[in-house]
């Protein structure tokens, strides 16, 4: 090349090509429809949340009446029980249509990105243009990404309409959490995105592509799960017996070891095999960002209990790693392949 | 001139029907040899060993408690044992898993029949040889059709011998359930497939078509059982409490009965999968899908296998007649097709 043409990638052509591909699939009626239907399950989903949260929250006032007309050894057995229902349940009992609805919103916006040029012949004409294919392939992914964040954010904006409609208030904290379980929705989302885009690049028919990433699709939701959960538990081997009534204080201490070390070994392989699969790194991090709210805030505890963020996240390291890794490969290999693709 | 027009064919020659069963022949060769098919139907396979091991391990508890004769509590004999196990209960596990991973391998079986066909325009080659539109459309129905059934009975062959060479040998009334199951999965299937051949008719680029497909097939999974809970919530209202008088329960029940069969109605999945569990256990008297209940007949009553079809006879109906509607579909819009 001469000195005249820089070897960089222009920003600005990548930006084009992102916009463009962007306007495409928010003007897709295909991709409308698929976003309408998640919206209508979202609703639904949040209108039984939002119930929940109102029979959890009379459940509450009930206990606490209780308790204040009750004795005080009764007393201290009750308030430890229950927990103040919180509002991000209602924000999560939408991450599971995520889960499942999610993959094929995300498959259904890359499967026919690099495809579907090429059976219409649009790409060789665009590959004529003075643009080079990585800025393609990057300002599509770009693109991509961009309207899968956006169609991430609809249920999460959806609850928090619902919540405010409802009048409750969010603490700073949970909308931390939210923020978070979003942040992991989105890299969830990127993940089937990667494969819908690398299947793209290798098969020359939009249909094709998508089988593929739905076979994908199909492997890591239901057999890798399944795979993971046989193993663990020959891994982790028989359950230890439940010791006999008149027992010895030693047996069931051993007992109790017994079981805790048998759980670990089992939740220790499991989640192993999980970090290899999206949906398994995703229900455990919803799951962990679940479980960090109920574990800090009980009842007359203290606010101050709640476990540090950074502390948390860095114990599921593994999880966050695979989530990350997994996009980051299929979008490689999709880079890859369209580079070297022969068209002709 | 008369002997060279192609149209004028010895009767002989050309047997009536013979495109038919040549596209049918074509098809299904293409669907066994697809990598796609290969590929779901082994994905489809593996998901199946999970719930064939626990069936085989619920089975082999049932004989142990059987053979260690009838355990009598103060409340008269545990029901838990008391009859020999059922081989078929074995399959029980099946519908739940086939209605998801199946359908969607049938989509992608169907997905692409015509639209690719269109995209390439190898459909307007085939269409200027001597067979008929007709003659295209039902080939194509019925290659995918035989390549269903010879899926499902193979991993029904497969899990035959998988029993026999457990020591499990089923009995003919277990074999009849085992073959209307089979049949019902094939009703199933056959739907989507049928679905798939139908959008790939009307939608003419593959990626749509399959896209399509999925929509149908989430509005049907996902969103026909919301709708049920909801319209259970709104329709049905609360639980009688506990004082209730009779007639309030009676028409609470009515009313749950209603919304769950209407529900049922609208949703392959479920309809399917109570359709599929009544021929594995034909004791099954009621299932409700949005409850989550289940009634059986008493162990002492004999029940043979077609009893519980007669019993569920408009879900049969619809199962086996859905598949045929939609292939009227696109029997109707291929034959308007405007092929340029």
């Amino acid at each position: 090349m001469s000195g005249d043409v820089p070897m960089t990638i222009d920003l600005s052509r990548v930006a084009i090509i992102a916009r463009k591909e962007f306007a495409d699939h928010l003007t897709d009626r295909t991709f409308l429809l698929m976003l309408v239907l998640f919206g209508i399950l979202t609703v639904l989903a949040l209108e039984q949340g939002l119930a929940g949260y109102t029979r959890a929250m009379e459940w509450y006032v009930t206990v606490l009446e209780r308790t204040a007309h009750s004795v005080s050894s009764e007393a201290s057995l009750l308030t430890s029980s229950p927990n103040l229902p919180s509002v991000l349940w209602i924000f999560l009992s939408v991450g599971n249509t995520l889960l499942i609805f999610g993959p094929v919103l995300a498959i259904a916006v890359g499967f026919d990105l690099i495809s579907g040029e090429r059976s219409t012949r649009s790409l060789r004409t665009l590959l004529s243009r003075p643009v080079y294919r990585d800025e393609v392939i990057t300002g599509k992914a770009v693109g991509g990404t961009a309207v899968l964040v956006l169609a991430s954010a609809v249920p999460y904006l959806l609850a928090l309409g619902a919540v405010l409609v409802a009048g409750l208030t969010i603490t700073p904290y949970d909308a931390m959490i939210v923020a978070l379980c979003w942040g992991a929705g989105v890299l969830y989302l990127l993940a089937y995105f990667g494969v819908a885009v690398a299947f793209s690049a290798f098969s020359e028919d939009g249909g094709r592509a998508l089988a593929w990433a739905m076979a994908i699709f199909i492997l890591f939701s239901t057999i890798v799960p399944a795979v993971a959960e046989d193993t663990a538990r020959s891994a982790a081997g028989p359950i230890p017996e439940w010791p006999p009534d008149d027992a010895p204080p030693d047996e069931i201490q051993r007992y109790l070891e017994e079981r805790s070390s048998y759980y670990a070994t089992y939740n220790g392989v499991r989640n192993t095999i999980l970090t290899l699969s999206p949906n398994g790194n995703y229900e455990t991090l919803i799951q962990m960002l679940a479980d960090l709210h109920h574990g800090g805030d009980t009842a007359g505890g203290a606010v101050a209990e709640l476990p540090g963020l950074d502390e948390v996240l860095g114990r599921f390291w593994q999880n966050i790693v695979g989530l990350i890794a997994f996009p980051t490969i299929f979008l490689a290999v999709a880079y890859v392949r369209f580079m070297r693709i022969d068209l002709r | 001139m008369s002997t060279d027009n192609p149209l004028h064919i010895p009767a002989s020659s050309r047997p009536a029907g013979s495109g038919l069963l040549t596209v049918a022949r074509k098809e299904l060769t293409d669907h066994l040899t697809s990598r796609t098919f290969l590929v779901f139907a082994v994905l489809l396979l593996v998901v199946c060993i999970l719930p064939f091991q626990q069936g085989l391990a619920g089975y082999w508890t049932i004989q142990a408690a059987y053979a260690a004769g009838p355990v009598v509590t103060p409340w008269g004999v545990e029901e838990f044992g008391s009859v020999p196990p059922n081989a078929a209960d074995i399959y029980s596990g099946f519908p739940k898993i086939i209605s998801t991973v199946g359908a969607i391998l049938a989509i992608a079986m169907g997905f692409d029949l015509v639209s690719r066909e269109w995209q390439t325009g190898s459909l307007k080659l085939l269409l200027v040889r001597p067979v008929f539109r007709d003659q295209i459309i039902t080939g194509k129905a019925l290659g995918g059709l035989f390549a269903l059934t010879t899926l499902v009975f193979a991993g029904l062959a497969v899990s035959l011998g998988v029993l026999l060479v457990e020591g499990i040998v089923p009995d003919s009334d277990a074999l009849i359930s085992i073959l209307l199951f089979a049949l019902a999965t094939v009703a199933f299937l056959a739907f989507y497939f049928s679905l798939a051949l139908t959008i790939s008719t009307v939608v003419p680029r593959t990626g749509k078509a399959f896209l399509y497909a999925l929509v149908a097939f989430f509005v049907f999974t996902a969103l026909v059982p919301t709708v049920g809970v909801v319209a259970k919530d709104v329709v049905v209202g609360a639980h009688p409490l506990p004082g209730a008088s009779p007639a309030e329960r009676e028409d609470y029940q009515a009313r749950l009965e209603l919304v769950e069969s209407v529900a049922t109605f609208f949703s392959p999945q479920w309809n399917y999968e109570l359709v599929a569990t009544s021929a594995l256990e034909p004791r099954l008297a009621a299932y409700g899908f949005i409850g989550g209940s289940a009634a059986y007949l008493p162990y002492d009553v004999t029940a043979h296998p077609a009893d519980a079809f007669a019993r569920f006879w408009q879900n049969v109906l619809v199962l086996f007649m859905a598949p045929l509607v939609l292939y009227g579909i696109a029997f109707l819009a291929f034959q308007r097709m405007d092929v340029r």
